[in-house]
C-alpha cells in the first residue's frame, strides 16, 4: 500500500513511478512529485521506483495570489 | 527650464527576472479563467503569480491555469502559500521550480515565499520566514519575501539574502490598503537609505491587502518599487477594468513619488495672478 495526495492506494505490479502516473492519468500532466517528502525531479521520474509504504505528492500549478 | 523628456518607467531587475511592469498580479479567485486572462492583459503585468496544490491539475472541462497564461509573456512567480512551516514552503517552493523548468519559464528561478504564523490573519510567521527564506537562498533561489510591515523584520530578510522585500500593506486579501503607511515609510528607509545601511536600489514591493487604485498608489508614492496584488482586482465587480485602474494607479503613483509633492500648508495660495482682478478690494 502506497499513499498518493494523503489518500490510500494499492500499489501496482509495475513500481515504476512511470507506471503510476499512467495508472493516474497523469503521463501527460504537468506536475511536480514528491516521494517521502523529498522532491523527484522531473527528469529522473523515468528511473524512480516506487517501495511499499511510500508517501506520494503530486501536484501542479493554480491560480495563487 | 527644465529639459523636457517624455516620462516613462524603467524595468527593475530582480536575480535574472527583468519586471517591465510595476504590477505583480495574482491568479487566484476569479470568477474563470478568460476573466483572467482579459484581467493579467489589462494590469500590463510582467509576472503572475500561481500558488502549488495537489490534485487539482485540471478542471472539469480538462483546462489547466496555464491554458490561459501565454508563458511566453508572463514570468511566473511561484508562491508558497498556505505553509505554516519553514520546511514545507522550502518543499513547496522547489515543486515549483520542478513544474516550471519543465516548460523553461523563467519564473524557475524565484519564489515568493510566504511562511503564515495563523490561519485567521494570515499573518507571516518571522522566525519561519527567515528560516525558509535562509534555505532558499542557499539552493540558489531568487527569495521574493512576504513579510509583515515591521521596518526590522525587513532588514534581517533582505539581511537573509532576500533579492526583495514585500511587506504587507494590511492581512491578505482584506481590501484595507496600506494599514500604515508609517510603517511602510520605515522600511523602506532602513532598505534604501545608505545612512541607514540601505541600498536605493533594493527592490521592495508591497504585497498584499490592496483594495482600491489609490491604495496601489499610496504605496507608490511611499516610494515602494511596485506592488502584488490579487484580491482586489479578482473579486471586483469588473475585474477586467479594475485591473486596468490598478496599472493606472501604479503609474500615477511612480510618476508622482519622483516628480516632488509641494509641501503642505495650513493657509490657501491663489493659483491666479492676484493682481489686476475688476473685483473690488
Amino acid at each position: 500500500m502506497i499513499t498518493v495526495n494523503g489518500k490510500p492506494c494499492e500499489q501496482l505490479s509495475d513500481n515504476s513511478l512511470q507506471a503510476l502516473l499512467i495508472h493516474l492519468g497523469l503521463e501527460d500532466q504537468l506536475c511536480a512529485i514528491e516521494i517521502n517528502k523529498t522532491l523527484i525531479p522531473y527528469k529522473e521520474r523515468e528511473h524512480t521506483s516506487i517501495q511499499d509504504g511510500d508517501d506520494i505528492e503530486i501536484v501542479s500549478l493554480v491560480g495563487g495570489g | 527650464m527644465q529639459t523636457i523628456t517624455e516620462p516613462n518607467i524603467p524595468s527593475i531587475q530582480l536575480g535574472d527576472i527583468t519586471l517591465t511592469s510595476r504590477l505583480v498580479v495574482g491568479t487566484g479567485k476569479y470568477p474563470d479563467y478568460e476573466t483572467m486572462e482579459h484581467a493579467l492583459e489589462q494590469s500590463g503585468c510582467s509576472a503572475v503569480t500561481v500558488a502549488v496544490r495537489r490534485e487539482r491539475l485540471v478542471d472539469d472541462q480538462g483546462r489547466s491555469i496555464l491554458d490561459f497564461i501565454d508563458t511566453n509573456k508572463y514570468t511566473i512567480l511561484p508562491n508558497t502559500a498556505g505553509c505554516f512551516s519553514a520546511d514545507d514552503a522550502v518543499r513547496v517552493a522547489r515543486l515549483g521550480r520542478d513544474i516550471l523548468e519543465q516548460i523553461g519559464n523563467a519564473g524557475s528561478s524565484w519564489v515568493k515565499l510566504e511562511v503564515l504564523g495563523d490561519k485567521t490573519t494570515l499573518l507571516p510567521d518571522p522566525v519561519g520566514t527567515l528560516q525558509a527564506c535562509k534555505e532558499l537562498v542557499s539552493d540558489g533561489f531568487t527569495v521574493m519575501c512576504y513579510s509583515s510591515d515591521d521596518p526590522i523584520m525587513a532588514a534581517r530578510i533582505r539581511d537573509a539574502g532576500a533579492t526583495c522585500v514585500m511587506p504587507a500593506g494590511s492581512p491578505i486579501g482584506s481590501g484595507r490598503g496600506i494599514a500604515n503607511p508609517e510603517a511602510i515609510k520605515l522600511c523602506l528607509e532602513l532598505l534604501k537609505c545608505p545612512a541607514h545601511g540601505g541600498d536605493p536600489n533594493y527592490p521592495v514591493i508591497v504585497d498584499a491587502g490592496v483594495g482600491t487604485p489609490s491604495d496601489v498608489t499610496i504605496a507608490m508614492e511611499l516610494g515602494a518599487d511596485g506592488v502584488l496584488l490579487n484580491t482586489g482586482i479578482a473579486h471586483a465587480k469588473q475585474p477586467v477594468q479594475m485591473a486596468k485602474a490598478m496599472k493606472l494607479a501604479c503609474d500615477a503613483g511612480y510618476f508622482g513619488y519622483r516628480s516632488g509633492r509641494i509641501p503642505r500648508k495650513l493657509h490657501a495660495t491663489a493659483s491666479s495672478p492676484t493682481d489686476g482682478t475688476i473685483a473690488g478690494e
